[in-house]
């Protein structure tokens, strides 16, 4: 009984921070708990934990992929341009799904077969994508691409939350049981953690990385649908503040659940511990950058504290 | 004597590498250290050089021009004692010059901050004159021949004139083992020079010829003691190898526990079909050339345990890797249960065929340390477990008492925090729960205890009444001789010997000349 | 014949840099001016020093995602401490000195804790460029001393900008650095092989937190030029300066001395791109095409420098 109690107890830190948290800011100030407040809160993070869904997926299998902001942006653009030249709603939202999807396979392509680190082929292609996010209407934003009948689906409340949060709980769910209960999911922790023992035991080890992209990006196709879906709007600028956010998010999550290893539970944990954190540092009266800092901390100190776990589990 | 070391004594944790093992080294002359893998050679080498320290207290004496120390503790003093020492991984940076690396070596000559490339060129060359390299300054490292690369390393250790009389000792850590044996010639004429010199040098090596030719004094170490330390003249070849083979073996002949269930249970569990018996091979390979590999040509048959043994250069490292897909085949044939395995073979390709491969570095390519026990053993074959918690808890508690993985009901704890033994019986298990064809196994028994020993052998013994054929590649004789029915030689990537025990051929003797020649 | 397209690959760079010339100065004659270069080379300047500092973290065989976040930082550390009125001297030195020891601590972590050198720069620079939004509160700094600042970053003398004969100044200096100091031939030994670098004595550690500190330097003063010349500061500027400067380093290897990074072969590129981009803004492309040729171009030379020797970044 012990043994199980030390065990939940070490595997669950961050579940134990979030309760500590959230327990405590309501203490502290019982507006906390209001409703409103942890649906604005929750929806606040829905981009950032979509897209940390998709880095988690991309990270497991041992690659790191920078461009994810950059990608967000670009696929809302490029849909909006679409929307721009007439094409039906419909089509915009898929077009920006398509889009993701293609820049994932892109930056999959040039990982896998072309042989550059991921490291490098992220931070040009993030570039590339950049230039033609700004391409698309010559730097300017696209506004109003979506009739308000389509927009007015997107901000319906199903049981008090925004589509867009039901997407996130459904990808998470959906990501969850891929990389944990699949084959596919361990031979992408496989490949991640040595592609040659992988090889060996006969994982196609370059499809395996080449899809893990793919996916990363559709995932993210599905954030920009959603957030041009609810807003009708793109703008050149959106997007790459999102990835340390991510990033931290992810990070993270190697010190819940499956201690060593990225996964998908606790990057949920992670993203609602810091949602929590940063909400009530909000009201506590922090300033703008609170955030920023906090998420660059919290990453080194992830970094310096699982030196070794952090270097086996990412093999950039 | 210029140099002896008495009652050295090294003991790691449930080992003893060096047992008061005692050695003299004397002027010009070249002392040859032998041994088996794990007999201590690679231990004294760095017992001399300061990175391992004899254990505190065995009485321990080292004495160099008369001085006596207790230890030597550093590699910084091993210097100052007058040690030099050359390994076997060549010291040049690539893509520099000769000139260079040996400027980056001994120190850059300045005029305050400037670096004095005449005085570098100059120097590289009064170097490679005075050691007779007929190599100039500015070569790029990459254009050079392994004996020039490790002749160089050697006039780095020892230094120009003056630096060389410095030099109580040169010791060559296998340095010869990268040199291929059409150079090794030229460059043990110059460890020849070095010791007309009057320098002792001490040659750890595996390479008989060279004993027999160029070496004064031999000393042979067994299982960390000296077993034998006198002239080369007094012996020969067979006496060299007769002392080097590990005396007793108990876990080749012992049985292990009979486990509650056997192998061909988990494969009724799988679905697995044993294979059948058949005279026709099962597998079989015909003027293969690969890396290291002349042309090869032998077959195996199911049930059969086939040993193959070599000395480290004789192919004997690479013919498993290319039977497992993991190297290019250059040109032959290689046909498994009568159909012909196309040219461009990936592991996967082999797995699906029949062929399972235990590669011997286990930490790099036998299994993944941070993943789960589970995750690893079932990893081949992932797709049949999906959604079938039950098949995956029956596997792994089967397999964990048919190999005797311990602590048992640990599938879940991560494949590192296993003992060496332990992680070499559950990839063991990977594969063989699979029913492959056949099994090859590169060098099975490294680093693993001897209880797990026994075990890997009885599973071996178990998959062969179960018609499953192995191919047991090897670098220590013992464990093959009574395991094996036939054993294949390897030298210089081709057979050349065939022994069989059904001709009496086959004893350890004759094995262990194959493997240390 | 193998001779010729060995001596053919030694050029290429300044082959294409020479096409490049002629076919926008065929355009329009203005191009080729003197002074008109020399405006060009200003715009690029910061750039062209972060490239500085990438040469020694590449050539140490590291990589290093900071650069950018910490000339940013350096340019707001410098606005922000003019508008406390502090003298000129602090202004230029603080700056300088932090730029260096952000560059140090990357370096410590890397070598000390042993991770990987992209994760760290990544986690400090993205804590760098928090620590710029704290500074500038998410506005504009504006800079408007020390004169000589002004003066050095925008100013010229016979028509070629004073920073930009800094800039080669210091080029030269680091050429012989990396050509004629024992340090600098330690340094390509480290990034060739740290441990055949290590076991000849070479003290690997601290030449890789040098490599570092000399980088998180050449940042910062970058970020001084790019202030000065703009006069103001902001968190967002500067981070998009560093890929252009590691693909400068990369194409590097292309001339000169084929294979190895050098610095004449760096100076060539940045005239490259320099020229290159501003080209095609004369010719009526839009400011995208900078951002997608500077990301083609650094996948370009990456593929281009491992073709010619296979590195690994960490």
């Amino acid at each position: 009984m012990k043994k199980l109690k030390n065990s939940f107890l070490s595997h669950y830190v961050l579940l134990w921070v979030l309760i500590v948290l959230v327990i405590g800011g309501a203490i502290w100030n019982p507006t906390v708990l209001n409703p409103s407040n942890l649906s604005s809160m929750i929806t606040g993070r829905v981009t950032v934990g979509i897209m940390a869904v998709a880095m988690t997926i991309c990270m497991a299998a041992g690659e790191m992929d920078i461009s994810l902001g950059y990608m967000l942006g670009t696929s809302i653009m490029v849909s909006a341009f679409a929307g721009m030249r007439g094409a039906s709603p419909a089509v915009v939202l898929l077009v920006a799904l398509l889009t993701g999807t293609l820049f994932g396979a892109l930056n999959g392509f040039l990982v896998v077969v072309i042989k550059i680190p991921s490291t490098i082929v992220t931070l040009g292609s993030g570039m590339i994508m950049y230039s033609i996010s700004m391409g698309m209407n010559n730097s300017k934003s696209i506004t109003a691409v979506l009739p308000g009948t389509v927009t007015a689906i997107f901000k319906t409340r199903i049981l008090g939350f925004l589509p867009c949060v039901w997407a996130m709980l459904l990808l998470f769910i959906l990501a969850y049981w891929m990389l944990e209960h699949t084959p596919f999911g361990k031979q992408i922790y496989a490949v991640g953690f040595s592609p040659r023992v992988a090889h060996l035991a006969g994982i196609p080890t370059n499809l395996v990385k080449f899809l893990s992209f793919t996916l990363c990006g559709a995932i993210v196709g599905v954030a920009a649908a959603f957030n041009i879906g609810q807003t009708g709007n793109a703008y050149v600028s959106t997007g790459p503040s999102y990835l340390m956010p991510c990033l931290a998010v992810v990070f993270l999550s190697i010190t819940t659940h499956k201690i060593g290893r990225y996964n998908i539970v606790g990057t949920f944990i992670a993203l609602f511990t810091l949602a929590v954190a940063y909400n009530i540092a909000g009201m506590a009266g922090a300033p703008f950058w609170f955030e920023n800092i906090a998420n660059g901390i919290i990453l080194l100190g992830v970094v310096l504290a699982n030196g070794e776990d952090s270097r086996s589990a990412h093999k950039g | 004597m210029a140099i002896t070391a008495k009652n050295i004594s090294v003991t790691f944790p449930g080992v003893k590498a060096l047992d008061s093992a005692n050695f003299g080294f004397c002027e010009g002359r070249i002392h040859a250290v032998l041994g088996a893998n794990g007999s201590g050679k690679s231990t004294l080498v760095k017992v001399l050089t300061g990175i391992y320290h004899a254990d505190r207290d065995c009485g321990a004496e080292i004495t160099i021009d008369g001085q006596t120390v207790r230890d030597i503790v550093s590699p910084k003093q091993a210097h100052d004692l007058g040690i030099r020492v050359v390994h076997q991984e060549s010291p040049l940076i690539f893509s520099f010059s000769v000139a260079e690396c040996i400027a980056l070596f001994k120190g850059y000559p300045t005029n305050g901050i400037k670096v004095k490339w005449d005085a570098v060129r100059q120097y590289a060359q009064k170097l490679l004159t005075l050691y007779h390299i007929n190599v100039s300054p500015e070569t790029l490292t990459d254009n050079l021949s392994a004996a020039d690369r490790n002749m160089i390393a050697m006039a780095m250790a020892m230094g120009d004139e003056e630096e060389s009389r410095q030099t109580r000792i040169l010791i060559l850590d296998e340095a010869d083992a990268s040199i291929p044996e059409a150079e090794t010639e030229e460059f043990l004429a110059h460890v020849r020079h070095v010791a007309d010199m009057g320098i002792p040098v001490l040659m750890v090596t595996h390479r008989m010829k060279e004993v027999i030719g160029y070496c004064d004094d031999v000393t042979i170490l067994n299982g960390g003691r000296v077993v034998y330390s006198g002239l080369k003249s007094n012996i020969n070849e067979d006496f060299i190898v007769s002392r080097m083979i590990r005396q007793t073996d108990e876990t080749l002949s012992a049985k292990a526990e009979q486990a509650s269930c056997r192998i061909t249970d988990l494969w009724r569990v799988l679905g697995r079909q044993q294979n059948g018996a058949n005279e026709r091979p099962v597998l079989s390979v015909e003027e293969l050339t690969a890396k290291n590999l002349n042309g090869i040509t032998f077959s195996v048959r199911s049930g059969e345990i086939l040993g193959v043994i070599g000395n480290p250069d004789s192919g004997v490292r690479e013919l498993p890797m290319v039977l497992g897909g993991d190297m290019p085949i250059q040109s032959g044939r290689y046909v498994v249960d009568g159909r012909e395995m196309e040219r461009r073979l990936t592991p996967r390709k082999c797995y699906q065929a029949g062929v399972n491969v235990l590669p011997c570095d286990r930490p790099v390519r036998g299994g993944i340390m941070s993943c789960t026990l589970c995750e690893n053993v079932l990893m081949p074959n992932q797709k049949q477990f999906w959604n079938k918690p039950g098949l995956v808890k029956k596997t792994m508690n089967m397999s964990m008492e048919i190999f005797d993985i311990q602590p048992r009901n640990s599938s879940a704890t991560l494949f590192g925090k296993f003992s060496g033994g332990n992680q070499q019986k559950a990839i063991m298990a990977k594969w063989l729960c699979t029913c492959p064809k056949v099994f090859v196994l590169d060098d099975p028994t490294y680093g693993v205890d001897p209880a797990s020993r026994i075990r890997i052998f009885t599973a071996m013994r178990e998959a062969a009444a179960a018609n499953v054929a192995m191919i047991v590649f090897s670098t220590e004789p013992e464990q093959l001789a009574g395991l094996c029915s036939r054993v294949l030689a390897l030298h210089s990537g081709r057979i050349v010997a065939e022994l069989k025990e059904s001709d009496g051929t086959l004893d350890r003797n004759s094995i262990a000349k194959w493997c240390y020649t | 014949m193998a001779r010729f397209k060995a001596t053919v690959s030694k050029f290429s760079l300044l082959l294409v840099l020479a096409a490049v010339v002629v076919i926008f100065g065929c355009i329009s004659p203005q191009f080729l001016s003197i002074s008109n270069i020399s405006n060009m080379f200003l715009g690029g300047m910061a750039s062209a020093f972060l490239a500085y500092g990438g040469i020694f973290i590449l050539v140490s065989n590291e990589f290093d995602l900071s650069l950018g976040y910490n000339l940013c930082l350096s340019m707001c550390t410098a606005a922000w401490l003019a508008t406390l009125g502090l003298p000129g001297v602090v202004v230029v030195l603080v700056p300088l000195i932090l730029g260096t020891a952000y560059g140090w601590l990357n370096g410590l972590i890397v070598v000390k804790c042993k991770i990987s050198s992209f994760i760290v720069t990544l986690a400090v620079g993205l804590t760098l460029s928090g620590i710029a939004q704290v500074i500038t509160g998410g506005g504009n700094l504006y800079l408007t001393y020390p004169a000589w600042l002004l003066y050095v970053t925008r100013k010229s003398v016979f028509n070629i900008g004073i920073c930009i004969l800094i800039w080669l100044a210091l080029g030269v200096l680091i050429d012989f650095f990396l050509t004629q100091i024992p340090v600098g031939r330690q340094m390509f030994a480290v990034g060739n092989s740290e441990r055949v670098a290590y076991m000849a004595g070479i003290k690997t550690a601290r030449i890789r937190i040098l490599a570092f500190s000399l980088a998180g330097f050449f940042a910062a003063l970058g970020g001084l030029v790019m202030v000065g010349q703009l006069g103001s500061a902001s968190s967002s500027y500067g981070v998009s300066l560093l890929l252009p400067a590691y693909a400068v380093v990369f194409l590097s290897k292309a001339a000169f001395k084929p294979g190895y990074i050098n610095v004449p072969g760096v100076i060539t590129s940045v005239a490259l791109i320099i020229l290159g981009t501003r080209g095609l803004e004369l010719i009526g492309s839009p400011t995208w095409c900078e951002y997608m040729f500077q990301g083609v171009a650094l996948m370009f030379s990456m593929w281009l420098s491992a073709r010619t020797s296979p590195i690994e970044i960490k």
